[in-house]
């Protein structure tokens, strides 16, 4: 029975970490359909989400079938809470991914005036975070969740700056008002992926530390 | 010494069913117990159900009568609503723990636990909203506020329909939540569509404009954590996944 209860809880674990593989393929596949223009990839984006839909049926399930059958408690049952919800973010960056792809066509001719913002650069600090906050839940590691934690406030910042610098261009340049409602939309979900690792990372500490991050140490910021 | 022995029979008749009473007792004060806690954790999401709720209808009365007031009283009530997460994040660990609860009671407390998520979401968006309301009056004013009224007013029928088929495991009510949020999408895509022809025309409006755009948007990610939650009802009336065979989700605009 424990072993049949621990093999359970390993395969849920490996299951998490094919969807955080499967989610980190998908954002990264954005980011390059955004960038470089490639309808091709943003439908391969699309596509994925699929399969990601498939595994949080999956590990929804499985952290059911553990509660109902193993009774865990204590350590193992925090571990079983993290599970979902992290699962649960797992399952929202992918529709974010979605969503970005789904802008990739509509930005195609103002490939240029996207390469102006600094939302490559949010974009890539906000992949790093999910990967982090991925590998400290999967490496059982405070530290890396502390630091996800961090660049949060960075990736803010860096929302704020493309809003104010895109409000600017569209009172100077009113054709610019379609590309640039665009990128701000796109921004805002960068700045949601973020925050979707963020409440990872505050999983994690929550894990290993069972003490609640959440509405103390950080506060919240303006999103949208 | 029959006597004696008589007595030492009766004696033990009376630990046994002393013993028996006992144990009965226990049994019953402990199922009483789990019954209570778990009406109080249905009371609890009541409770924040209702204030996500008003903190929505709140934050859209500040930007509607451009009452700053009003939005920083849904500021300060975010804290409540997050205080209730964490009670009841901690509730459901209890019952988990110390009840393992099977079947049905726990579809219910999982259920609650991810409900209770969604509502602290609704939360953060009527103070993205609240915050818009701030920035919008501080704007000189501009003419119509678009379909917002009409999207808040669906908006919160959905919640509160969510959280009442919560309640009363109620899948009939979550189905129709589900349709709405069709309506909520059209209706947050033509906003948009329509501030931004307003941008293009009117290039001193664009700050407004883009206000209401967040605004809209936050609406639209409301109505969508409302048929998060009708879903994990249908789920748990149905024990069934409807989440990803509704076709596509909404994507916002």
């Amino acid at each position: 029975m424990v072993r049949h209860f621990e093999q359970e809880l390993d395969d849920l674990k490996t299951n998490l970490i094919k969807m955080g593989s499967l989610v980190d393929e998908q954002i990264d596949a954005a980011c390059e359909a955004l960038f470089g223009a490639h309808v091709e990839v943003a439908r391969h984006v699309i596509a994925l989400d699929r399969r990601v839909d498939e595994f949080d049926t999956l590990i929804d399930k499985e952290c059911q079938r553990i509660f109902a059958l193993a009774q865990p408690v204590a350590i193992d049952l925090r571990l079983l809470m993290s599970a979902l919800k992290i699962n649960n973010e797992l399952e929202r960056i992918g529709d974010i991914a979605v969503n970005i792809a789904e802008r990739v066509d509509p930005l195609v001719p103002f490939n240029e005036f996207l390469r102006t913002t600094r939302l490559h650069e949010m974009a890539s600090i906000a992949r790093i975070m999910v990967r982090d906050s991925l590998d400290a839940f999967i490496h059982n590691n405070p530290g890396l969740a502390t630091r996800v934690l961090e660049s949060d406030d960075v990736v803010d910042n860096l929302d704020r700056h493309i809003f104010r610098q895109l409000v600017l261009e569209m009172q100077s340049n009113p054709p610019n008002v379609v590309p640039a409602s665009h990128i701000m939309i796109l921004s805002r979900h960068v700045e949601r992926l973020a925050d979707h690792a963020t409440n990872i990372a505050e999983d994690v500490i929550f894990l290993v530390d069972a003490r609640i991050v959440k509405h103390n140490a950080f506060e919240e910021d303006r999103t949208v | 010494m029959k006597r004696s022995f008589e007595v030492a029979v009766s004696l033990e008749i009376h630990y046994v069913f002393g013993a028996l009473l006992i144990f009965h007792t226990l049994g019953n004060a402990m199922q009483r117990h789990f019954v209570q806690e778990l009406e109080m954790l249905k009371t609890n999401i009541i409770k924040m159900g209702s204030l996500a709720e008003q903190a929505i209808a709140e934050a859209i009365r500040a930007l509607l009568e451009r009452r700053k007031d009003v939005a920083h009283q849904v500021l300060a009530q975010d804290q409540q609503i997050n205080s209730f997460e964490i009670t009841i994040d901690d509730q459901v660990v209890d019952l988990l723990a110390l009840q393992q609860p099977v079947a049905t009671d726990l579809r219910f407390i999982l259920a609650a636990s991810k409900i209770n998520n969604d509502l602290e979401r609704i939360g953060d968006h009527a103070v993205n909203i609240a915050e818009s309301a701030i920035q919008f009056t501080d704007l000189p004013e501009v003419e119509p506020v678009v379909d917002i009224p009409q999207m808040a007013q669906i908006t919160k029928g959905m919640l509160r329909d969510a959280i009442d088929g919560f309640i009363h495991t109620n899948a009939t009510i979550c189905r129709a939540v589900l349709r709405n949020d069709d309506i909520i999408d059209d209706l947050n895509k033509k906003v948009v569509r329509e501030l931004v022809a307003c941008m293009r025309e009117s290039p001193g409006t664009i700050e407004q404009s883009l206000e209401l755009i967040r605004v809209s948007r936050n609406l639209e990610r409301v109505a969508d954590l409302a048929t998060n939650i009708a879903e994990e009802v249908i789920f748990m009336a149905e024990a069934r996944v409807v989440k990803h065979h509704l076709g596509e989700q909404s994507t916002g605009s």
